[in-house]
Protein backbone atom coordinates (compact mmCIF):
# COMPACT_ATOMS: atom_id res chain seq x y z
CA UNK A 1 0.00 0.00 0.00
CA UNK A 2 2.74 2.40 1.06
CA UNK A 3 4.74 1.35 -1.99
CA UNK A 4 1.81 2.17 -4.27
CA UNK A 5 1.29 5.57 -2.64
CA UNK A 6 4.98 6.28 -3.03
CA UNK A 7 4.80 5.38 -6.75
CA UNK A 8 1.77 7.64 -7.23
CA UNK A 9 3.60 10.47 -5.44
CA UNK A 10 6.64 10.08 -7.68
CA UNK A 11 4.45 10.06 -10.82
CA UNK A 12 2.58 13.22 -9.70
CA UNK A 13 5.80 15.05 -8.82
CA UNK A 14 7.47 13.99 -12.11
CA UNK A 15 4.47 15.12 -14.14
CA UNK A 16 4.48 18.48 -12.34
CA UNK A 17 8.20 18.98 -12.88
CA UNK A 18 7.98 18.05 -16.57
CA UNK A 19 5.10 20.52 -17.03
CA UNK A 20 6.92 23.34 -15.24
CA UNK A 21 10.18 22.66 -17.05
CA UNK A 22 8.51 22.53 -20.45
CA UNK A 23 6.78 25.88 -19.74
CA UNK A 24 10.02 27.46 -18.59
CA UNK A 25 11.90 25.99 -21.57
CA UNK A 26 9.26 27.25 -23.97
CA UNK A 27 10.01 30.78 -22.71
CA UNK A 28 13.72 30.20 -23.05
CA UNK A 29 15.98 31.58 -25.74
CA UNK A 30 16.19 30.77 -28.60
CA UNK A 31 12.50 30.24 -29.35
CA UNK A 32 11.40 27.19 -31.32
CA UNK A 33 10.43 29.29 -34.31
CA UNK A 34 13.27 30.78 -36.37
CA UNK A 35 10.91 33.27 -38.06
CA UNK A 36 10.62 35.23 -34.80
CA UNK A 37 14.36 35.84 -34.73
CA UNK A 38 14.62 36.67 -38.43
CA UNK A 39 11.92 39.30 -38.04
CA UNK A 40 13.57 40.72 -34.92
CA UNK A 41 16.83 40.88 -36.82
CA UNK A 42 15.17 42.71 -39.66
CA UNK A 43 13.56 45.23 -37.31
CA UNK A 44 16.98 45.99 -35.81
CA UNK A 45 18.86 45.93 -39.10
CA UNK A 46 20.33 49.31 -39.89
CA UNK A 47 20.51 50.12 -43.57
CA UNK A 48 23.55 52.03 -44.91
CA UNK A 49 22.81 55.73 -44.32
CA UNK A 50 24.36 56.98 -47.53
CA UNK A 51 24.61 55.95 -51.18
CA UNK A 52 28.43 55.72 -51.12
CA UNK A 53 28.43 53.22 -48.28
CA UNK A 54 25.69 51.23 -49.97
CA UNK A 55 27.75 51.07 -53.18
CA UNK A 56 30.89 50.11 -51.26
CA UNK A 57 29.05 47.19 -49.64
CA UNK A 58 27.83 46.03 -53.06
CA UNK A 59 31.40 46.24 -54.39
CA UNK A 60 32.63 44.26 -51.38
CA UNK A 61 30.02 41.55 -52.06
CA UNK A 62 31.18 41.40 -55.68
CA UNK A 63 34.83 41.13 -54.61
CA UNK A 64 35.75 44.43 -56.26
CA UNK A 65 37.10 46.06 -53.10
CA UNK A 66 38.51 45.03 -49.73
CA UNK A 67 36.73 46.06 -46.51
CA UNK A 68 37.68 49.57 -45.32
CA UNK A 69 37.10 51.31 -41.97
CA UNK A 70 33.72 52.70 -42.96
CA UNK A 71 32.45 49.26 -43.99
CA UNK A 72 33.84 47.64 -40.84
CA UNK A 73 32.19 50.28 -38.66
CA UNK A 74 28.86 49.66 -40.42
CA UNK A 75 29.09 45.91 -39.83
CA UNK A 76 30.05 46.46 -36.20
CA UNK A 77 26.78 48.37 -35.77
CA UNK A 78 24.88 45.42 -37.27
CA UNK A 79 26.75 42.75 -35.30
CA UNK A 80 23.79 41.89 -33.05
CA UNK A 81 21.59 41.57 -36.13
CA UNK A 82 24.02 39.08 -37.67
CA UNK A 83 24.16 37.11 -34.42
CA UNK A 84 20.36 36.88 -34.37
CA UNK A 85 20.31 35.67 -37.97
CA UNK A 86 22.94 33.02 -37.26
CA UNK A 87 21.00 31.78 -34.22
CA UNK A 88 17.76 31.75 -36.22
CA UNK A 89 19.32 29.72 -39.01
CA UNK A 90 20.22 26.96 -36.55
CA UNK A 91 16.66 26.50 -35.28
CA UNK A 92 15.04 23.52 -37.04
CA UNK A 93 11.50 24.92 -37.10
CA UNK A 94 10.48 28.03 -39.03
CA UNK A 95 6.86 29.08 -39.30
CA UNK A 96 6.23 32.36 -41.14
CA UNK A 97 2.57 32.43 -40.22
CA UNK A 98 1.37 32.49 -43.81
CA UNK A 99 -2.37 32.60 -44.22
CA UNK A 100 -3.07 30.04 -46.96
CA UNK A 101 -6.78 30.82 -46.79
CA UNK A 102 -5.99 34.10 -48.62
CA UNK A 103 -5.27 32.10 -51.76
CA UNK A 104 -3.03 33.90 -54.26
CA UNK A 105 -3.36 37.05 -52.13
CA UNK A 106 -1.28 35.56 -49.33
CA UNK A 107 1.69 37.76 -48.57
CA UNK A 108 5.28 36.55 -48.47
CA UNK A 109 7.34 39.43 -47.03
CA UNK A 110 9.81 36.92 -45.61
CA UNK A 111 11.26 36.38 -49.10
CA UNK A 112 12.38 40.00 -49.31
CA UNK A 113 13.51 40.09 -45.67
CA UNK A 114 15.60 36.94 -45.79
CA UNK A 115 17.20 37.89 -49.09
CA UNK A 116 18.26 41.24 -47.61
CA UNK A 117 19.81 39.53 -44.62
CA UNK A 118 21.54 36.99 -46.90
CA UNK A 119 23.30 39.77 -48.80
CA UNK A 120 24.40 41.27 -45.50
CA UNK A 121 25.92 37.90 -44.65
CA UNK A 122 27.74 37.71 -48.01
CA UNK A 123 29.44 41.03 -47.29
CA UNK A 124 30.26 39.94 -43.74
CA UNK A 125 31.70 36.71 -45.13
CA UNK A 126 33.97 38.81 -47.35
CA UNK A 127 35.26 40.70 -44.30
CA UNK A 128 36.14 37.42 -42.55
CA UNK A 129 37.83 36.21 -45.74
CA UNK A 130 39.88 39.41 -45.99
CA UNK A 131 40.92 38.88 -42.35
CA UNK A 132 42.03 35.32 -43.12
CA UNK A 133 39.33 33.78 -40.92
CA UNK A 134 38.23 31.16 -43.46
CA UNK A 135 36.08 29.13 -41.11
CA UNK A 136 34.09 32.21 -40.07
CA UNK A 137 33.71 33.17 -43.72
CA UNK A 138 32.42 29.66 -44.57
CA UNK A 139 30.10 29.69 -41.54
CA UNK A 140 28.40 32.83 -42.88
CA UNK A 141 27.85 31.11 -46.25
CA UNK A 142 26.45 28.06 -44.46
CA UNK A 143 24.07 30.38 -42.59
CA UNK A 144 22.71 31.49 -46.00
CA UNK A 145 22.18 27.81 -46.92
CA UNK A 146 20.26 27.24 -43.68
CA UNK A 147 18.17 30.35 -44.26
CA UNK A 148 17.33 29.03 -47.73
CA UNK A 149 15.98 25.90 -46.06
CA UNK A 150 13.75 28.06 -43.86
CA UNK A 151 12.44 30.16 -46.71
CA UNK A 152 11.97 27.44 -49.30
CA UNK A 153 9.96 24.86 -47.43
CA UNK A 154 6.44 25.94 -48.27
CA UNK A 155 5.37 27.08 -51.74
CA UNK A 156 6.86 26.84 -55.21
CA UNK A 157 7.90 30.50 -55.45
CA UNK A 158 9.56 30.43 -52.03
CA UNK A 159 11.27 27.16 -52.96
CA UNK A 160 12.73 28.83 -56.06
CA UNK A 161 13.95 31.79 -53.98
CA UNK A 162 15.56 29.24 -51.63
CA UNK A 163 17.28 27.56 -54.58
CA UNK A 164 18.64 30.95 -55.68
CA UNK A 165 19.98 31.55 -52.14
CA UNK A 166 21.73 28.16 -52.24
CA UNK A 167 23.39 29.31 -55.45
CA UNK A 168 24.49 32.56 -53.79
CA UNK A 169 26.00 30.67 -50.84
CA UNK A 170 27.82 28.17 -53.07
CA UNK A 171 29.27 30.96 -55.20
CA UNK A 172 30.98 32.42 -52.14
CA UNK A 173 31.99 29.07 -50.63
CA UNK A 174 33.81 28.42 -53.91
CA UNK A 175 35.73 31.69 -53.54
CA UNK A 176 36.71 30.88 -49.95
CA UNK A 177 37.89 27.38 -50.95
CA UNK A 178 40.03 28.85 -53.73
CA UNK A 179 41.84 31.13 -51.26
CA UNK A 180 42.01 28.85 -48.22
CA UNK A 181 45.30 27.09 -47.41
CA UNK A 182 45.18 23.32 -46.78
CA UNK A 183 43.21 22.76 -43.56
CA UNK A 184 41.81 19.24 -43.12
CA UNK A 185 39.92 20.05 -39.92
CA UNK A 186 37.99 23.00 -41.41
CA UNK A 187 37.27 21.06 -44.59
CA UNK A 188 35.97 18.03 -42.66
CA UNK A 189 33.76 20.40 -40.66
CA UNK A 190 32.51 22.02 -43.87
CA UNK A 191 31.78 18.59 -45.35
CA UNK A 192 29.63 17.55 -42.38
CA UNK A 193 27.76 20.88 -42.44
CA UNK A 194 27.11 20.67 -46.19
CA UNK A 195 25.92 17.08 -45.82
CA UNK A 196 23.41 18.18 -43.19
CA UNK A 197 22.22 21.02 -45.43
CA UNK A 198 21.89 18.86 -48.56
CA UNK A 199 19.92 16.20 -46.65
CA UNK A 200 17.50 18.82 -45.32
CA UNK A 201 16.99 20.71 -48.58
CA UNK A 202 13.26 21.43 -49.05
CA UNK A 203 11.58 19.37 -51.73
CA UNK A 204 10.26 21.18 -54.79
CA UNK A 205 7.53 18.63 -55.39
CA UNK A 206 6.21 19.14 -51.81
CA UNK A 207 6.13 22.88 -52.52
CA UNK A 208 4.24 22.27 -55.78
CA UNK A 209 1.71 20.07 -53.96
CA UNK A 210 1.30 22.73 -51.23
CA UNK A 211 0.76 25.41 -53.86
CA UNK A 212 -1.75 23.22 -55.70
CA UNK A 213 -3.90 23.20 -52.55
CA UNK A 214 -4.05 27.00 -52.80
CA UNK A 215 -4.60 26.94 -56.55
CA UNK A 216 -7.66 24.68 -56.42
CA UNK A 217 -9.29 27.06 -53.93
CA UNK A 218 -8.88 29.84 -56.52
CA UNK A 219 -10.77 27.89 -59.18
CA UNK A 220 -14.16 29.40 -58.59
CA UNK A 221 -16.40 31.95 -60.21
CA UNK A 222 -15.66 34.79 -57.77
CA UNK A 223 -11.92 34.58 -58.48
CA UNK A 224 -11.88 33.77 -62.17
CA UNK A 225 -11.67 37.35 -63.49
CA UNK A 226 -8.46 37.92 -61.50
CA UNK A 227 -6.95 34.76 -62.99
CA UNK A 228 -8.00 35.74 -66.51
CA UNK A 229 -6.02 38.98 -66.14
CA UNK A 230 -2.76 37.21 -65.30
CA UNK A 231 -0.16 37.42 -68.08
CA UNK A 232 0.18 33.63 -68.04
CA UNK A 233 -3.54 33.41 -68.91
CA UNK A 234 -3.36 36.09 -71.60
CA UNK A 235 -1.57 33.92 -74.18
CA UNK A 236 -3.89 30.98 -73.63
CA UNK A 237 -6.99 33.14 -73.99
CA UNK A 238 -5.88 34.14 -77.48
CA UNK A 239 -6.32 30.55 -78.62
CA UNK A 240 -9.83 30.21 -77.17
CA UNK A 241 -13.17 31.12 -78.70
CA UNK A 242 -15.56 33.60 -77.14
CA UNK A 243 -17.84 30.76 -76.04
CA UNK A 244 -14.99 28.92 -74.34
CA UNK A 245 -13.91 32.04 -72.44
CA UNK A 246 -17.50 32.68 -71.40
CA UNK A 247 -17.72 29.10 -70.20
CA UNK A 248 -14.62 29.66 -68.02
CA UNK A 249 -15.94 32.97 -66.68
CA UNK A 250 -19.47 31.93 -66.01
CA UNK A 251 -19.14 28.22 -65.39
CA UNK A 252 -21.30 26.57 -62.76
CA UNK A 253 -19.93 24.72 -59.75
CA UNK A 254 -19.92 21.44 -61.70
CA UNK A 255 -17.62 23.05 -64.31
CA UNK A 256 -15.18 24.36 -61.68
CA UNK A 257 -15.21 20.98 -59.95
CA UNK A 258 -14.11 19.40 -63.24
CA UNK A 259 -11.37 22.06 -63.53
CA UNK A 260 -10.11 21.16 -60.04
CA UNK A 261 -10.14 17.45 -60.82
CA UNK A 262 -8.26 18.01 -64.09
CA UNK A 263 -5.68 20.11 -62.21
CA UNK A 264 -5.18 17.55 -59.43
CA UNK A 265 -4.79 14.75 -61.99
CA UNK A 266 -2.14 16.86 -63.70
CA UNK A 267 -0.29 17.46 -60.40
CA UNK A 268 -0.39 13.70 -59.70
CA UNK A 269 1.18 13.09 -63.15
CA UNK A 270 3.85 15.73 -62.38
CA UNK A 271 4.61 13.98 -59.08
CA UNK A 272 5.04 10.69 -60.92
CA UNK A 273 7.30 12.36 -63.50
CA UNK A 274 9.53 13.87 -60.79
CA UNK A 275 10.36 10.34 -59.61
CA UNK A 276 11.91 9.46 -63.00
CA UNK A 277 15.53 10.04 -64.05
CA UNK A 278 16.11 13.59 -65.35
CA UNK A 279 15.83 13.07 -69.10
CA UNK A 280 12.72 10.88 -68.82
CA UNK A 281 11.16 13.25 -66.31
CA UNK A 282 11.85 16.27 -68.50
CA UNK A 283 10.35 14.61 -71.59
CA UNK A 284 7.33 13.46 -69.60
CA UNK A 285 6.74 17.01 -68.29
CA UNK A 286 6.97 18.39 -71.83
CA UNK A 287 4.49 15.74 -73.03
CA UNK A 288 2.11 16.62 -70.21
CA UNK A 289 2.41 20.30 -71.03
CA UNK A 290 1.70 19.66 -74.74
CA UNK A 291 -1.29 17.50 -73.84
CA UNK A 292 -2.75 20.28 -71.66
CA UNK A 293 -2.02 22.93 -74.34
CA UNK A 294 -3.87 20.79 -76.92
CA UNK A 295 -6.79 19.92 -74.68
CA UNK A 296 -7.44 23.48 -73.52
CA UNK A 297 -8.45 24.40 -77.10
CA UNK A 298 -11.40 22.03 -76.97
CA UNK A 299 -11.95 21.51 -73.24
CA UNK A 300 -12.07 24.71 -71.14
CA UNK A 301 -11.70 22.58 -67.97
CA UNK A 302 -7.98 22.44 -68.82
CA UNK A 303 -7.65 26.24 -68.71
CA UNK A 304 -6.40 26.70 -65.12
CA UNK A 305 -3.92 23.85 -65.50
CA UNK A 306 -2.61 25.29 -68.75
CA UNK A 307 -1.54 28.49 -66.94
CA UNK A 308 1.11 26.56 -64.99
CA UNK A 309 1.95 23.52 -67.11
CA UNK A 310 4.15 25.30 -69.65
CA UNK A 311 6.82 26.24 -67.08
CA UNK A 312 6.96 22.94 -65.16
CA UNK A 313 9.84 21.36 -67.12
CA UNK A 314 11.83 24.59 -66.65
CA UNK A 315 11.16 24.64 -62.90
CA UNK A 316 12.07 20.96 -62.59
CA UNK A 317 15.36 21.52 -64.41
CA UNK A 318 16.10 24.34 -61.94
CA UNK A 319 15.80 21.93 -59.06
CA UNK A 320 17.98 19.28 -60.73
CA UNK A 321 20.54 21.99 -61.48
CA UNK A 322 20.55 23.11 -57.84
CA UNK A 323 20.83 19.57 -56.44
CA UNK A 324 23.56 18.67 -58.92
CA UNK A 325 25.47 21.82 -57.89
CA UNK A 326 25.23 20.74 -54.25
CA UNK A 327 26.51 17.28 -55.21
CA UNK A 328 29.37 18.84 -57.16
CA UNK A 329 30.27 20.92 -54.10
CA UNK A 330 30.21 17.83 -51.88
CA UNK A 331 32.51 16.09 -54.35
CA UNK A 332 34.79 19.13 -54.58
CA UNK A 333 35.14 19.34 -50.78
CA UNK A 334 36.22 15.67 -50.76
CA UNK A 335 38.85 16.48 -53.38
CA UNK A 336 40.04 19.51 -51.36
CA UNK A 337 40.33 17.21 -48.31
CA UNK A 338 42.47 14.73 -50.27
CA UNK A 339 44.60 17.59 -51.51
CA UNK A 340 44.98 18.95 -47.96
CA UNK A 341 46.03 15.50 -46.72
CA UNK A 342 48.47 14.59 -49.49
CA UNK A 343 49.59 18.02 -50.65
CA UNK A 344 48.35 17.40 -54.21
CA UNK A 345 45.17 16.92 -56.13
CA UNK A 346 44.16 13.26 -56.66
CA UNK A 347 44.60 11.81 -60.15
CA UNK A 348 41.16 10.23 -60.05
CA UNK A 349 37.81 11.02 -58.52
CA UNK A 350 37.41 9.58 -54.99
CA UNK A 351 35.30 6.39 -55.11
CA UNK A 352 31.98 7.21 -53.41
CA UNK A 353 30.74 10.70 -54.22
CA UNK A 354 27.33 12.21 -54.89
CA UNK A 355 26.40 12.00 -58.55
CA UNK A 356 25.48 14.23 -61.47
CA UNK A 357 21.68 14.10 -61.42
CA UNK A 358 21.39 15.03 -65.10
CA UNK A 359 22.85 11.64 -66.04
CA UNK A 360 22.64 9.63 -62.81
CA UNK A 361 26.36 8.95 -63.29
CA UNK A 362 29.55 10.14 -61.58
CA UNK A 363 30.93 13.55 -62.48
CA UNK A 364 33.87 13.56 -64.87
CA UNK A 365 36.96 14.83 -63.09
CA UNK A 366 39.67 16.84 -64.80
CA UNK A 367 42.67 18.58 -63.34
CA UNK A 368 43.45 22.06 -64.67
CA UNK A 369 46.41 24.42 -64.27
CA UNK A 370 44.89 26.13 -61.26
CA UNK A 371 42.52 23.52 -59.84
CA UNK A 372 39.99 21.04 -61.19
CA UNK A 373 36.66 20.71 -62.98
CA UNK A 374 33.73 18.42 -62.27
CA UNK A 375 31.74 17.87 -65.45
CA UNK A 376 28.23 16.52 -65.76
CA UNK A 377 27.76 13.55 -68.09
CA UNK A 378 24.14 14.30 -68.85
CA UNK A 379 22.86 17.26 -70.84
CA UNK A 380 20.84 20.05 -69.23
CA UNK A 381 18.05 19.95 -71.82
CA UNK A 382 16.59 23.30 -70.76
CA UNK A 383 19.86 25.19 -71.22
CA UNK A 384 20.99 22.89 -74.06
CA UNK A 385 24.44 22.36 -72.56
CA UNK A 386 26.42 20.11 -70.27
CA UNK A 387 27.13 21.86 -66.98
CA UNK A 388 30.61 22.11 -65.50
CA UNK A 389 31.79 23.19 -62.06
CA UNK A 390 35.24 24.71 -61.90
CA UNK A 391 37.17 24.91 -58.61
CA UNK A 392 40.49 26.60 -57.97
CA UNK A 393 43.10 25.73 -55.36
CA UNK A 394 45.50 28.01 -53.52
CA UNK A 395 48.99 27.63 -54.94
CA UNK B 1 -9.10 40.64 -121.79
CA UNK B 2 -10.23 36.99 -121.76
CA UNK B 3 -13.35 35.88 -119.92
CA UNK B 4 -11.26 33.88 -117.49
CA UNK B 5 -8.93 36.77 -116.81
CA UNK B 6 -11.88 39.06 -116.51
CA UNK B 7 -13.36 36.91 -113.73
CA UNK B 8 -9.98 36.68 -111.99
CA UNK B 9 -9.48 40.41 -112.20
CA UNK B 10 -12.98 40.95 -110.85
CA UNK B 11 -12.39 38.51 -107.98
CA UNK B 12 -9.20 40.39 -107.11
CA UNK B 13 -11.09 43.64 -106.79
CA UNK B 14 -13.63 41.99 -104.50
CA UNK B 15 -10.89 40.24 -102.60
CA UNK B 16 -8.97 43.50 -102.05
CA UNK B 17 -12.12 45.19 -100.93
CA UNK B 18 -12.96 42.41 -98.47
CA UNK B 19 -9.44 42.19 -97.12
CA UNK B 20 -9.34 45.90 -96.46
CA UNK B 21 -12.02 45.35 -93.89
CA UNK B 22 -14.16 48.22 -95.32
CA UNK B 23 -16.83 48.21 -98.06
CA UNK B 24 -14.95 50.30 -100.64
CA UNK B 25 -16.52 49.21 -103.92
CA UNK B 26 -18.19 52.07 -105.82
CA UNK B 27 -19.61 51.36 -109.31
CA UNK B 28 -19.36 55.01 -110.47
CA UNK B 29 -15.75 55.32 -109.39
CA UNK B 30 -15.03 51.98 -111.02
CA UNK B 31 -16.50 53.29 -114.29
CA UNK B 32 -14.34 56.43 -114.12
CA UNK B 33 -11.19 54.60 -113.19
CA UNK B 34 -11.49 51.67 -115.61
CA UNK B 35 -13.48 53.01 -118.63
CA UNK B 36 -12.14 50.35 -121.08
CA UNK B 37 -12.96 47.47 -118.78
CA UNK B 38 -16.39 48.94 -118.10
CA UNK B 39 -17.12 49.24 -121.83
CA UNK B 40 -15.96 45.68 -122.43
CA UNK B 41 -18.19 44.40 -119.67
CA UNK B 42 -21.09 46.39 -121.14
CA UNK B 43 -20.48 45.08 -124.66
CA UNK B 44 -20.33 41.53 -123.34
CA UNK B 45 -23.65 42.06 -121.66
CA UNK B 46 -25.22 42.57 -125.12
CA UNK B 47 -23.92 39.21 -126.47
CA UNK B 48 -26.37 36.26 -126.37
CA UNK B 49 -25.91 33.66 -123.65
CA UNK B 50 -24.13 30.50 -124.79
CA UNK B 51 -24.91 28.24 -121.84
CA UNK B 52 -27.65 27.91 -119.29
CA UNK B 53 -29.38 30.78 -117.50
CA UNK B 54 -26.96 30.82 -114.53
CA UNK B 55 -24.02 31.58 -116.78
CA UNK B 56 -25.97 34.41 -118.36
CA UNK B 57 -26.75 35.88 -114.98
CA UNK B 58 -23.09 35.78 -113.94
CA UNK B 59 -22.04 37.48 -117.16
CA UNK B 60 -24.56 40.25 -116.89
CA UNK B 61 -22.48 43.23 -115.61
CA UNK B 62 -25.34 44.89 -113.83
CA UNK B 63 -26.24 41.70 -111.97
CA UNK B 64 -22.53 41.05 -111.42
CA UNK B 65 -22.04 44.48 -109.85
CA UNK B 66 -25.16 44.06 -107.80
CA UNK B 67 -24.03 40.60 -106.67
CA UNK B 68 -20.58 41.93 -105.84
CA UNK B 69 -22.05 44.81 -103.88
CA UNK B 70 -24.29 42.41 -101.93
CA UNK B 71 -21.36 40.07 -101.22
CA UNK B 72 -19.17 42.97 -100.09
CA UNK B 73 -21.91 44.38 -97.92
CA UNK B 74 -22.68 40.98 -96.39
CA UNK B 75 -19.01 40.21 -95.72
CA UNK B 76 -18.44 43.68 -94.28
CA UNK B 77 -21.43 43.39 -92.00
CA UNK B 78 -20.28 39.92 -90.92
CA UNK B 79 -16.78 41.18 -90.20
CA UNK B 80 -18.02 44.18 -88.24
CA UNK B 81 -20.33 41.92 -86.24
CA UNK B 82 -17.80 39.15 -85.65
CA UNK B 83 -15.18 41.76 -84.74
CA UNK B 84 -17.45 42.93 -81.97
CA UNK B 85 -17.98 39.37 -80.78
CA UNK B 86 -14.25 38.65 -80.53
CA UNK B 87 -13.87 41.24 -77.82
CA UNK B 88 -14.19 39.45 -74.51
CA UNK B 89 -15.40 41.64 -71.74
CA UNK B 90 -12.80 40.99 -69.05
CA UNK B 91 -12.72 43.77 -66.49
CA UNK B 92 -9.32 45.42 -66.47
CA UNK B 93 -7.52 46.52 -63.33
CA UNK B 94 -5.99 49.97 -63.62
CA UNK B 95 -2.22 49.64 -63.71
CA UNK B 96 -1.15 51.61 -60.65
CA UNK B 97 2.11 51.39 -58.73
CA UNK B 98 2.00 48.43 -56.39
CA UNK B 99 2.61 48.81 -52.68
CA UNK B 100 5.35 46.61 -51.11
CA UNK B 101 2.61 44.43 -49.60
CA UNK B 102 1.02 43.93 -53.03
CA UNK B 103 4.39 43.22 -54.61
CA UNK B 104 4.94 40.40 -52.15
CA UNK B 105 1.70 38.52 -52.65
CA UNK B 106 1.86 35.05 -54.12
CA UNK B 107 -0.09 36.28 -57.17
CA UNK B 108 2.30 39.14 -57.85
CA UNK B 109 5.41 36.99 -57.36
CA UNK B 110 4.02 34.26 -59.63
CA UNK B 111 3.38 36.87 -62.30
CA UNK B 112 6.94 38.16 -61.90
CA UNK B 113 8.24 34.61 -62.29
CA UNK B 114 6.17 34.09 -65.42
CA UNK B 115 7.50 37.32 -66.94
CA UNK B 116 11.17 37.06 -66.03
CA UNK B 117 12.00 33.91 -64.09
CA UNK B 118 13.60 33.84 -60.66
CA UNK B 119 15.59 37.00 -61.40
CA UNK B 120 12.33 38.94 -61.75
CA UNK B 121 11.08 37.50 -58.43
CA UNK B 122 14.31 38.55 -56.74
CA UNK B 123 14.14 42.01 -58.28
CA UNK B 124 10.57 42.41 -57.05
CA UNK B 125 11.59 41.40 -53.51
CA UNK B 126 14.43 43.93 -53.54
CA UNK B 127 12.20 46.67 -54.96
CA UNK B 128 9.66 46.15 -52.19
CA UNK B 129 12.36 46.53 -49.56
CA UNK B 130 13.62 49.70 -51.22
CA UNK B 131 10.11 51.15 -51.11
CA UNK B 132 9.69 50.19 -47.48
CA UNK B 133 13.04 51.76 -46.66
CA UNK B 134 11.88 55.06 -48.10
CA UNK B 135 8.70 55.00 -46.06
CA UNK B 136 10.24 54.02 -42.73
CA UNK B 137 10.95 56.99 -40.53
CA UNK B 138 12.78 56.63 -37.29
CA UNK B 139 10.84 57.82 -34.25
CA UNK B 140 12.64 60.48 -32.26
CA UNK B 141 12.59 60.48 -28.46
CA UNK B 142 10.55 63.69 -28.49
CA UNK B 143 7.95 62.10 -30.74
CA UNK B 144 7.81 59.08 -28.46
CA UNK B 145 7.34 61.28 -25.39
CA UNK B 146 4.66 63.22 -27.22
CA UNK B 147 2.84 59.96 -27.94
CA UNK B 148 3.13 58.84 -24.32
CA UNK B 149 1.83 62.18 -23.06
CA UNK B 150 -0.92 62.16 -25.64
CA UNK B 151 0.12 65.58 -26.94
Amino acid sequence: MIKNNYKAFIIIISTFLITVLSISFSQDFPPDNAAVLYLRAFILYEEPDNEDLSNMITDLQDGKIKPNDEIRSYFKKNQRVLELVTTASQIPNCNWGQDHSKGFDLMMPELATVRRLAFLLVADSKISLADGDYKASLEKCLTIHRMARHVGNDLMISNLVGIAMNGLANKHIKIVLSEMPDDVETLEWLKSQMLDISVNTPSLISAIVNESKISIKEMRREKVDEILQNPEAEEILKSLSKEQIEKIRNGDEAFYEKCRKYYLDYIASVQAAFALPYENAYNELIKLSEKVAKEVKTHPVAFFTSTISSSMAHIYTGEIFSKTSMNAFMGAIEIYIQKAKSGQLPDELPVVLPRDLFSGKDFKYEKTNDGFILKCQGKDIERNKTNEYEFKVKK
Amino acid sequence: MSEKNNDKWFEEIISKTINSGKPLFDAEKFKQKFPDEFRELQSRANKPAKNFQGTFILKNPVIKFAAAAIIILAVSLFMIRSGKDEKVDIPKVTNVTQSPAEMLTLRSLKTAYYKGGIEAVEAQCDKSIEQLKQKTNKITTNELLADINGT
